[in-house]
């Protein structure tokens, strides 16, 4: 168990670290290497994820005016997914931060955040 | 005879016969206790309970037939609980207690009491084939939670599939999320497996539609940042 648990960490640290080199070292903006968002191609709308391959690569060279202008959404949604996966995959927070991320209201809120989102920026072209 | 006391859907009963537990048509989640046990165990743990459980399913038809009724008997047998079993009664998880507030007090107090008799048999216990067929348990193994515990909601894999690979499916993946914490919040238990399963699906959708289309995607992308370049 401990042994698998090792192995996989080690894998994704492995990954994680290979996707950050990628990341910082080629731009997605003129690079063909990146793969382009599915509906944004299909419908020409963006989606509420759209900007995220630009956004890691500002964010790691450091300019985060630039990063927040590609998707501002992104800033506020990974310290949300860092915290689902804390407590979904450790027992580093407390018991009650379950009872909270789980809450219906919170999920609720959360998807209703992002269905704002995906609206608003087709709007006013976030 | 051997009697045992029943865990099952939530509510408790006992004492009982290996025949009433029959007639009560339980399946597997239901857990028994008896004396000589240290805690409640899953059904499928005590050897005559899980053949009678394997029978019962083949003749499934001929157990419906006998009307599921329990004799007067049983319930006069209804022992008194001694001081001693008190304390080996199964406590019951502080969480558990949040999770299904409907459960009323008086199954705490209802919890095993080992008749007089009993304990005097408790010697002849067939011990060694409840050791043989799993782990010894604990003598403060807390009690089965009478809720089962809540269905995985995948939210978070529904949240990055939204960001990253699918954004339909992802909100769909969240919406079953809402539905499988509600269905459970209101007891409806089944309903939030089967929304948590579909969830599940979503999401699965959302990767391999992923999978497919980045490499095309990223294909195209190359043929398009080739023609840019002069030759």
């Amino acid at each position: 168990m401990t042994r698998k648990r090792l192995l996989l960490g080690t894998g994704i640290a492995v990954v994680a670290l290979a996707a950050i080199v990628v990341y910082v070292c080629f731009n997605p903006s003129t690079s063909g290497l990146f793969p382009r968002c599915l509906i944004l191609s299909l419908t020409g709308y963006k989606c509420p994820g759209c900007g995220s391959q630009r956004f890691i690569h500002a964010m790691l060279n450091g300019d985060v005016r630039q990063a927040l202008s590609y998707n501002i959404f992104l800033a506020g949604a990974i310290p949300v997914i860092v915290l689902y996966l804390l407590n979904d995959y450790t027992r580093l927070l407390p018991s009650w931060a379950d009872k909270v991320l789980k809450h219906p209201v919170t999920i609720a809120a959360l998807g209703l955040l992002t269905i704002a989102w995906w609206v608003l920026r087709n709007i006013y072209n976030w | 005879m051997r009697q045992y006391w029943i865990n099952y859907n939530g509510k408790q009963d006992g004492p009982m016969s290996l025949e009433q537990i029959a007639q009560m048509g339980v399946d597997e989640t239901a857990y028994v206790w008896h004396s000589g046990l240290p805690d409640w165990v899953r059904i499928t743990e005590v050897t005559e309970l899980n053949e009678m459980l394997q029978q019962a399913r083949y003749a499934s038809q001929q157990a419906q037939e006998q009307a599921p009724e329990m004799p007067q008997q049983a319930q006069e047998q209804a022992p008194e609980m001694p001081q001693q079993t008190q304390e080996q009664a199964p406590e019951m998880p502080q969480q558990v207690q949040e999770q299904a507030p409907e459960m009323p007090q008086q199954a705490q107090e209802q919890a095993p009491e080992m008749p007089q008799q009993a304990q005097e048999q408790a010697p002849e216990m067939p011990q060694v084939v409840y050791t043989a067929q799993g782990p010894v348990f604990p003598a403060q193994h807390p009690m089965p939670e009478e809720a089962p515990k809540c269905p995985p909601t995948n939210l978070v894999w529904a949240i990055i599939t939204t960001l990253l690979c699918c954004t339909p499916a992802g909100i769909v993946g969240i919406v079953f999320a809402f539905m499988t914490k509600k269905h459970y919040r209101e007891g409806n238990y089944e309903k939030a497996q089967k929304m948590s399963d579909y969830g599940a699906w979503a999401i699965i959708f959302a990767i391999i539609l992923g999978l497919i289309t980045m490499p095309i995607s990223c294909a195209f992308q190359g043929i398009q940042s080739m023609q840019d370049l002069p030759f």
